[in-house]
């Protein structure tokens, strides 16, 4: 499918070592004060495969019955569903279920600087420019209205000259963890990148458009991954169902040793939230220039003008 | 007299009658005035700056036959050219291959549709572009650029033929020598037709509503094209097929000549804004054979960064050099051509000058070829203007001369393969009926008000905190109340004539506010459904800015009540001899008799409170009588009906029951027990006929309790609400559901 913006990546050589199993339970809720009376939702909430990952089964339960159900992959190569309640309901539920395998990403042995890298990404020719290059796009979320002295500073203290790449991504990923704080309070989810950078803190989101944003201003391309983490209890307790949530990082175009036949394994996974370059015990759903382009759920309800209530839980369990 | 190479005489006097008759006839056609600070209408949705007024120039700019053989040859292959590009960035992208276009400045254009990335393979859609425009602006030494791309949802060839219409009835004999415009009616006509493979698909123009800045044209093309006008509330996605919500159900559309931005067609489609679009319009469009002209994506043509490569492109792409080359530069037109524009004569504030001109040429696309229309929409600049900016608008028709054989313009047009798909008399949709019911309420309504008003400024001024209350300022202040916010207009004062003076004063107060009021809903729910109305209506309409604006500041004017009265009497009979009777008429006669109902109604029961009142001697009550008759139109009926002294029982007789009489709460009833039959609402007839016969058992005499009456009211008012709920609800407009934020359990590591 010539959409399929990483297309290489599926299952050309891949990754080697343990796999792990997690099943997936993502639930959304919409409770509407007045009954609506047509709904129109879309989501991208099923898992794709890519090198590190192979996606065992997954569905999506709609209530009420849904009238219309159509099933895509978008230009991005993600399973997107856009789904239509055309009757009377005050409740709408979105389940999604999923069992994926993931590998541990390795961790790519080049020598190449983020100069180098750069430069050979911005020279890209064929159809690799064509899968790679949306990824160095400049869009809203990845770019502040009017704090770039602020994102240059940030990338100038990481991609210093000649500084390798992996080596880049990793004090990236530091920096950003140990200067910003994580506060679920301080931003929504459409918070621009200036308020991020002006008071140091944000959630997951912010974060992995920080680091893209840092990536694409000094000519890397940059993909934003929506997925999910699993998550520990804390010590002593019985891990609760639902307490998981959506998560969110990025992935860095890193070309492969052999350049002309491995076109696989050519992206690089760090979560500046956590701080894991690469991450481990990551779940990854689809992936887009920024959050808008795989945001979960989001739709239109039509109706009188009135409250609505949302309650999402999400349940990452890992299969022994 | 000067007579110049473009023919037209240049004369100063016959230019200025010129421009005079050619502004009355573009405010007939709705065009002339900005409709702006409207109220709210019926829908809920306020109406803000709808149009920018524009004054067309009586001097056109002429272009001869060898020139024009030129430029359309460019237009055409300019087309062709945004075509190919289109196919290719949504398709192969063979040109960011070959690293002609950096896929990063592509990606980052909000403009570039990622839905209709390899969407050519998924529709059944013919083509990118159905319709193109392009501006154009020649140096002094003759060379043509293109200054403008418009790709998206160009605008301008009903303005073109509705300027040429105008300047029609103007010109001299020289338009003889003009190539005509109407024949691309025709040619749209088949460009729609040949978007798809269905045979005979009904079209629908979609507009963005009374707020679109191009609205007048919206409703200009859709009218003379034969389609509806269609906006997004109209529409609903099905079954992966577009439907228009009728009166009669839903009726199947098969081809939008959209009118707005492809960034606002679906709210599903990422990155789109507002919710003027269609939940779901573009699945129908990939898999249910709904086509959009022009596609969806057509946009991205027009990114201001990116256009400055789209020449460039185009010949590494097609292997030809565009003839019209793209200046993108910012500034003057004189510094974007890089030499200084042409100067065209121009007749600007009463004064022949010259100035530069940017002209506006549009091509259609059928299976057929492309065809450009032999005219543009000229606009004349100030030298100081961005031409890219629209600016305070002088518009210039353009004359293509023909040569002789060439007077019978040879489009290449089919004949029409299929008639016309639908009866739109009875094809209304539900948003229109439901503007005509408001347009219908808010007409009789100010009839009304300006009536009492217009009693109020005739009772002898020296009368007032005399005596008991003037009973024309009473029914005056009973017709405005609920309207009108009066704790705004401030409290009366203790001393007892300042008060009777303060108490007129509020209510004339309020009047003029509920007047401002009515009148302006009338404008503004007309404004949406002009397709219904006539020529002669849109003059009347145009005519009410005017008045409306003189009684703003004062509502007791008499001079401007008489000229409102004589407007909304024009008004009503163009609305009952000039409007085809259907659905729609239905139902705006309905709210017309409904309103009049109330009238009647609360001028009975202003007169049985009058007559009854202890503290009137009988001399201020026969005043007060025959102010509410006059109120009600009716002290000529009167007159003729009893050749006696004002009577209360003869006043209920004419005002309540007499059949005769077309302003009688009983004729009244009657206009609407056939109205809701001929719309077949017949849950209605019921209640309208227990209404009717209460009413007919209200005694004519001055024991009536006028409670009884207002009873009546309250009853007529919630039938009208069950009409309005169960037959015109418009379509609510659609809210967004938030997405899930990402909201993490925080750092795990």
């Amino acid at each position: 499918m010539s959409n399929d913006l990483e297309r290489g990546t599926v299952g050309d050589r891949p990754a080697s070592g343990p796999t792990t199993s997690y099943v997936v339970t993502h639930r959304t809720a919409y409770r509407y004060a007045v009954p609506v009376s047509d709904a129109y939702t879309m989501t991208c909430l099923l898992p794709r495969d890519r090198s590190i990952q192979r996606v065992l089964g997954a569905s999506l339960d709609v209530r009420p019955e849904p009238n219309e159900y159509d099933d895509r992959t978008d230009v991005f190569g993600n399973r997107v569903v856009q789904v239509g309640v055309h009757r009377r309901h005050d409740e709408f539920e979105v389940v999604a279920t999923s069992r994926v395998e993931v590998r541990p990403q390795p961790v790519p042995s080049t020598p190449l600087t983020w100069e180098d890298v750069a430069g050979r990404c911005t020279a890209l020719q064929g159809a690799r420019a064509i899968r790679v290059g949306p990824y160095r796009a400049v869009t809203p979320s990845s770019m502040p209205a009017d704090g770039g002295a602020e994102l240059d500073e940030l990338a100038s203290a990481v991609f210093t000259p000649g500084r390798p790449i992996v080596e880049s991504l990793r004090a990236l990923s530091h920096l950003i963890f140990a200067e910003f704080s994580f506060d679920p309070t301080a931003t929504d989810w459409a918070t621009p990148l200036d308020d991020v950078l002006r008071h140091r803190r944000g959630v997951c989101q912010d974060f992995a458009h920080l680091a893209i944003a840092a990536c694409r201003s000094r000519g890397l391309a940059a993909a934003y991954i929506s997925g999910y983490i699993e998550t520990d209890p804390p010590p002593g307790e019985v891990k609760s169902i639902g307490a998981d949530a959506s998560h969110a990082w990025c992935s860095v175009w890193i070309p492969g040793e052999n350049e002309a036949g491995d076109v696989g394994r050519e992206w690089f996974d760090l979560d500046p939230t956590n701080d894991q370059v690469p991450p481990h015990r990551h779940v990854t759903v689809g992936w887009g220039r920024d959050y808008s382009d795989v945001a979960p759920v989001r739709g239109v309800v039509i109706g009188p003008n009135s409250t609505q209530s949302m309650e999402v839980s999400v349940d990452v369990r890992r299969i022994e | 007299m000067t007579v110049n190479p473009t023919g037209v005489d240049h004369d100063p006097v016959r230019l200025a009658e010129r421009q005079a008759t050619v502004d009355r006839l573009l405010i007939a056609e709705g065009a002339g005035h900005v409709v702006h600070d409207l109220p709210v209408r019926s829908d809920g949705r306020s109406v803000a700056l709808a149009s920018r007024p524009w004054r067309l120039d009586p001097i056109p700019y002429r272009i001869s036959a060898e020139e024009f053989l030129w430029l359309d040859e460019a237009v055409r292959r300019r087309m062709a050219m945004l075509e190919s590009l289109l196919d290719d960035l949504y398709g192969d992208r063979r040109l960011v291959a070959e690293g002609v276009i950096d896929p990063a400045l592509l990606w980052s254009s909000p403009r570039y549709r990622l839905a209709a990335v390899g969407a050519a393979e998924r529709r059944e859609q013919k083509r990118w572009l159905s319709v193109y425009a392009v501006d154009v602006a020649r140096t002094v030494d003759g060379v043509w650029f293109a200054i403008t791309d418009h790709t998206d949802a160009p605008s301008g060839i009903g303005y073109a033929l509705l300027d040429r219409a105008v300047l029609g009835q103007v010109a001299g004999p020289e338009l003889a020598s003009a190539r005509r415009l109407s024949p691309m009616l025709r040619v749209l006509r088949q460009a729609f037709d040949d978007t798809t493979p269905s045979v005979g698909p009904r079209v629908a123009v979609f507009s963005g509503g009374i707020d679109h800045p191009a609205y007048i044209e919206h409703s200009y093309l859709a009218t003379a094209l034969g389609y509806n006008l269609v906006e997004g509330p109209d529409l609903v996605v099905r079954d992966r097929h577009l439907w228009l919500q009728t009166l009669g159900g839903l009726e199947a559309v098969d081809v939008l000549y959209r009118r707005l931005s492809d960034w606002s067609l679906d709210p599903m489609e990422t990155n789109t804004t507002g919710s003027s679009g269609v939940p779901g319009v573009l699945l129908a469009n990939e898999s249910g054979g709904l086509a959009l002209a022009n596609a969806h994506g057509t946009g991205v043509l027009q990114d201001p960064v990116l256009a400055r490569l789209w020449d460039r492109a185009g010949q590494e792409l097609t292997g030809d050099e565009p003839w019209l080359r793209l200046r993108r530069d910012d500034g003057t037109i004189d510094s974007i051509l890089g030499r200084p524009a042409e100067r065209v004569d121009t007749w600007f504030d009463d004064r022949l000058v010259e100035q530069p001109v940017v002209l506006r040429f549009h091509a259609v696309a059928t299976d057929e070829g492309i065809t450009v229309m032999p005219g543009a929409n000229g606009r004349v600049l100030a030298v100081e203007d961005d031409p890219r900016l629209p600016s305070p608008c002088l518009a210039k028709d353009v004359w293509v001369s023909a040569e002789p054989s060439e007077l019978v313009p040879s489009f290449p047009v089919r004949e029409a393969l299929v008639a016309p798909q639908v009866d739109l008399i009875t094809s209304v949709p539900t948003r229109a009926a439901d503007s005509l019911y408001g347009l219908s309420r808010a007409a009789e309504r100010s009839e009304a008000v300006a009536r009492a008003c217009r009693v109020v400024a005739g009772s002898p001024i020296d009368a007032i905190g005399e005596g008991p209350p003037d009973v024309a300022l009473q029914l005056l202040d009973a017709l405005t109340g609920p309207d009108v916010d009066l704790a705004a207009v401030g409290a009366p004062d203790d001393d007892g004539t300042r008060a009777a003076a303060t108490e007129r004063e509020t209510i004339v107060v309020s009047a003029g506010q509920s007047l401002d009021y009515h009148v302006g809903s009338m404008l503004a729910e007309s404004a949406s459904v002009r397709e219904f109305l006539s020529t002669t209506t849109g003059r009347v309409l145009g005519e009410l800015v005017t008045t409306r604006e003189r009684l703003t500041s004062r509502p007791l004017d008499v001079d401007a009540l008489d000229v409102l009265l004589t407007q909304l009497s024009a008004f009503s009979g163009l609305w009952s001899e000039s409007v085809v009777r259907g659905p729609a008429w239905y139902f705006g006669d309905f709210a017309r008799r409904y309103e009049r109902a109330v009238v009647a109604l609360t001028g009975a029961a202003a007169a049985v409170r009058c007559a009854a009142d202890p503290l009137r001697d009988p001399g201020d009550r026969r005043r007060g009588l025959e102010s509410v008759l006059a109120a009600n139109d009716s002290l000529v009926a009167y007159r003729r009906r009893h050749r006696s002294d004002v009577e209360i029982q003869a006043v209920l007789s004419l005002l309540l029951h007499d059949d005769r009489n077309p302003r009688s709460a009983g004729a009244s009833m009657a206009g609407l027990d056939r109205n809701a039959r001929s719309i077949g609402w017949f849950d209605g007839t019921d209640v309208l006929a227990e209404i009717r016969r209460d009413l007919d058992a209200v005694e004519e005499s001055v024991d009536v309790d006028p409670a009884e009456l207002e009873s009546l009211i309250t009853r007529l008012h919630s039938a009208a609400a069950a009409l309005h709920s169960t037959e015109l609800m418009a379509p609510p407009h659609p809210m967004l559901v938030r997405s899930s934020a990402v909201v993490d359990p925080g750092a795990v590591a």
